[in-house]
């Protein structure tokens, strides 16, 4: 148990100025299971990225079984032994599972490939796992969760001696999960040594020896897990008192705004109910699948085929498209930044007035010099980094893109502001501002809807939260009664 | 659902067929089916190859011109005798194909841009290289026999669909080269991951469809009996749309051989039925657009009903 199987050195990464990795040094003991916490942005991803080969650190070095190693590739990392579950499943969805196991190793005689020993080995590997999943059958024909003991039965099938595990856990609902840990214990009986990242802190107290914090880069403490309880690791996480971290809505909450009655969309959403006030944020917690994330699509008219009433300030609301959302007064924010919200080649300036430009207009052309300096004045409002509109909007960090995508809609008057993952991919300074600037448009009379899958921005920020499993609203939260257990046992809750 | 892609070209096959022997008595014979092979022999190979291409998520658009320049080399170099031209004609397909490859994995150029640039050099190369006229010489019995001769009252051309499509479909799916094809097309980067060295194969694929190419420039300055500089022309168009309308996936990743085989005798069928009922030759490709819509209709029809079962 006390030999160290892995050794991190000194090890950084730069990608350009800054710094994703400083100096982190970590000791990881053969047949251990160790968990890496941290907020988004801490680190955690770039450091597997260094574990796998997908990466070289730029200073400091990996020893691997007592001798300093390089991968320069991930089939490297596996081929000696290290095996890596990216938190996107890696497959290929039209081939079958046992090729997916041993894609680039298949049997073979000459030049021809030996089906029937791919399917057997692939079998016996299965069997031995005790993971109950058919070789024949095409990923693509598999829940989530089986593809992840595909995935995991892929590693073993390295022989992996560690096996680093990236949010191994999200996107399984209570029956896999347990599919999941029983072959993860089936793992440890076999002395393989786990590296496990994952944001539920109740798995990691469940099953980990030691746990290694994270913050801005840094390396604040390793810690054996008896010695420490959620709170403090949670504080040790974010480096303050979570009372600091997100602002309070001091607004006091007007009258409804929205109203969503009887709302349904065949095989997605039945039977939601809603009421939105002014200055009110509103949170929708759920897993994936659960519909939450689509609610908020049918108020931006990016759905069809739903029925139900929708009154908007008193008035009757059919969302049928963008477009006509926006003059009627809904801002949205979607939740994949680069593909839905961002013109990536564009700059600043041209991102922020897209949206506005009917506000520019004279003599039917764009009044730059205006729509130049509104943008100044919202990149200084938002403290967008650099302060510079002419910049392209790809350049800028995740952060800032997000309050430059915050700035489109402060252009001009809206009634309702729709967040999806506000801070996904966000670093925890940044994340920190952006809740600031959230919390500062409440006095703007808008009123928010925030779809998050991160629980404690929803615990921080939100007035009350809806909980959505099956395609319906399970459980409303109050600010004063909400919990993190109290979401998940209304976003669990199974629903005919 | 995903049966779908491989059933309905095979099932407008049958009522293609069907339809056939209604509209003239001459389309169910022997001869006429034979023929109809026959003639299919060129787009066979190139279909083959561009299937591989297709399923790594690429397109070759430079075998038009391959054809081109390989069938008047063949033409030009009846001294070097029968396996003297194979051999040309397989290096110059290959060197072709290989170049395609290289310049779209180690510069990264897209697949399109890159065959776009070959198909429109190597054209030229051929109009230059026979100034513009077709190659007229004493084309050898030997070289005339490969299109025009048989066995056992089998017409070669006949035999070469067959024999190429069953090449191919071991090639595809009882080789780990044919896999690794196949999951490059399903997922370049994880295909990387998994080890699989992705550029090497990718220029293979090209290096492949180029030959087979080749081959089909020969064959046809066997069958007309002079290098024509003019060959191959628009065949990129009907080799992909052969494949598309087999159920083989333009993105990559998905489809069969066997569905590029059905593709080739839809298609086929069709002119056949046209050219028995004297209908102009003018007309062909206009039938050729309407089918491919129609294929692409039915795919993208397919995939919305797909979609939209998987949100529930």
């Amino acid at each position: 148990m006390d030999n160290v199987i892995l050794e991190l050195a000194g090890i950084s990464k730069q990608f350009g100025n800054n710094y994703a990795l400083k100096d982190i040094n970590v000791k990881i003991h053969e047949g251990e299971f160790h968990a890496i916490v941290g907020e988004n942005g801490a680190g955690k991803s770039t450091l597997i990225k260094i574990l796998s080969g997908v990466h070289l650190p730029s200073e400091g070095t990996v020893h691997f079984k007592g001798q300093t190693v390089q991968f320069l590739s991930p089939y490297m990392a596996q081929s000696s032994g290290v095996s890596t579950l990216f938190q996107e499943i890696q497959e290929i969805p039209a081939l079958s599972v046992a090729e997916n196991i041993y894609l680039g190793r298949e049997p073979r005689k000459g030049t021809l490939l030996q089906w029937k020993a791919l399917y057997q080995e692939a079998k016996e590997l299965l069997n031995n796992l005790d993971i109950k999943i058919d070789p024949y059958k095409k990923m693509e024909d598999l829940s989530i969760s089986e593809r992840k003991m595909v995935e995991i039965a892929r590693a073993v099938s390295f022989k992996a001696e560690l096996l680093i595990m990236d949010e191994p856990s999200a996107n399984l609902n209570e029956d896999e999960l347990q599919v999941l840990f029983k072959t993860i214990a089936e793992l440890r009986k076999r002395n393989v040594t786990i590296i496990y990242i994952s944001h539920r802190l109740r798995e990691i107290f469940a099953m980990a020896d030691r746990v290694t914090v994270l913050r801005d880069g840094q390396h604040v403490k390793t810690l054996d897990i008896g010695d420490t309880d959620e709170t403090r690791l949670v504080q040790l996480m974010i480096g303050r008192e979570l009372k600091e971290y997100y602002p309070v809505n001091t607004e006091t909450i007007g009258d409804e705004v929205l109203r969503v009655q009887d709302l349904h969309l065949p095989g997605v959403l039945h039977d939601v109910n809603l009421s939105l006030k002014k200055r009110e944020i509103l949170g929708i917690a759920g897993l994936a699948g659960s519909g939450g994330n689509i609610i908020s699509k049918v108020l931006f008219g990016l759905v069809k085929h739903y029925s139900g009433q929708i009154t908007l300030d008193g008035k009757p609301f059919s969302p049928k498209n963008p477009r006509q959302c926006i003059s009627r007064g809904i801002a949205f924010v979607p939740e994949d930044r680069k593909s839905q919200g961002l013109f990536l080649n564009l700059s600043v300036r041209a991102n922020m007035s897209i949206t506005s430009l009917k506000k520019f207009r004279k003599n039917g052309l764009v009044n730059r010099s205006k729509e130049v300096k509104q943008a100044n004045e919202l990149v200084e409002q938002l403290s967008v980094r650099p302060k510079n509109i002419r910049t392209p909007i790809r350049s800028l960090s995740g952060g800032n893109q997000q309050k430059a995508l915050i700035g489109r809609w402060l252009l001009d008057k809206y009634k309702i502001l729709i967040l999806e993952e506000p801070t996904r991919g966000v670093d925890v300074g940044a994340k920190m501002e952006i809740y600031q600037e959230i919390n500062k448009l409440l006095n703007k009379d808008l009123s928010l809807i925030i779809v998050s899958s991160e629980l404690p921005e929803l615990l921080g920020m939100c007035d009350r939260i809806l909980v959505f499993s099956g395609g319906t609203i399970t459980g409303e939260l109050d600010r004063s009664e909400a919990t993190e257990e109290k979401i998940m046992e209304y976003a669990l809750q199974e629903v005919k | 659902m995903k049966k779908l892609r491989t059933y309905l070209p095979l099932a407008t096959l049958v009522v293609l067929m069907i339809v056939g022997t209604f509209l003239s008595d001459k389309f169910l014979t022997y001869s006429n089916l034979m023929n109809l092979l026959q003639f299919s022999a060129e787009s066979a190979l190139i279909a083959v190859g561009m299937t591989l291409v297709i399923l790594t998520g690429g397109i070759d658009l430079s075998v038009g011109s391959i054809v081109a320049l390989a069938a008047v080399v063949s033409a030009n170099s009846q001294q070097l005798g029968l396996a003297g031209i194979l051999v040309l004609v397989l290096l110059i397909g290959a060197v072709i194909g290989a170049i395609n490859g290289i310049v779209l994995t180690k510069f990264r150029v897209e697949p399109f841009m890159a065959t776009l640039a070959t198909m429109a050099i190597f054209r030229a190369v051929t109009l230059w290289y026979t100034n513009g006229g077709p190659i007229l010489g004493n084309i050898t019995p030997a070289f005339s026999y490969l299109a025009n001769g048989s066995v056992l009252g089998i017409p070669l051309p006949a035999i070469y669909v067959v024999v190429v499509f069953i090449i191919g479909y071991v090639v595809l799916n009882h080789t780990p080269f044919g896999r690794h094809v196949l999951a490059i097309g399903g997922g370049e980067e994880t295909s990387r991951l998994f080890g699989i060295n992705v550029k090497r194969v990718k220029i293979w694929v090209y290096i492949i469809s180029g030959v087979l190419a080749a081959l089909a420039g020969m064959l046809i300055t066997s069958r007309i009996g002079m290098g024509e500089p003019r060959s191959g022309y628009q065949f990129e168009l009907v080799a992909i749309a052969v494949v598309i309308v087999g159920g083989t996936s333009l993105t990559g990743g998905r489809g069969t051989i066997g569905g590029s085989f059905i593709g080739l005798l839809i298609f086929a069928v069709v002119m056949n039925i046209m050219n028995l009922l004297n209908i102009s030759s003018f007309v062909q490709p206009i039938v050729r657009g309407l089918i491919i819509i129609l294929a692409a209709l039915a795919i993208s029809r397919m995939l919305k009903s797909k979609a939209s079962a998987g949100i529930a």
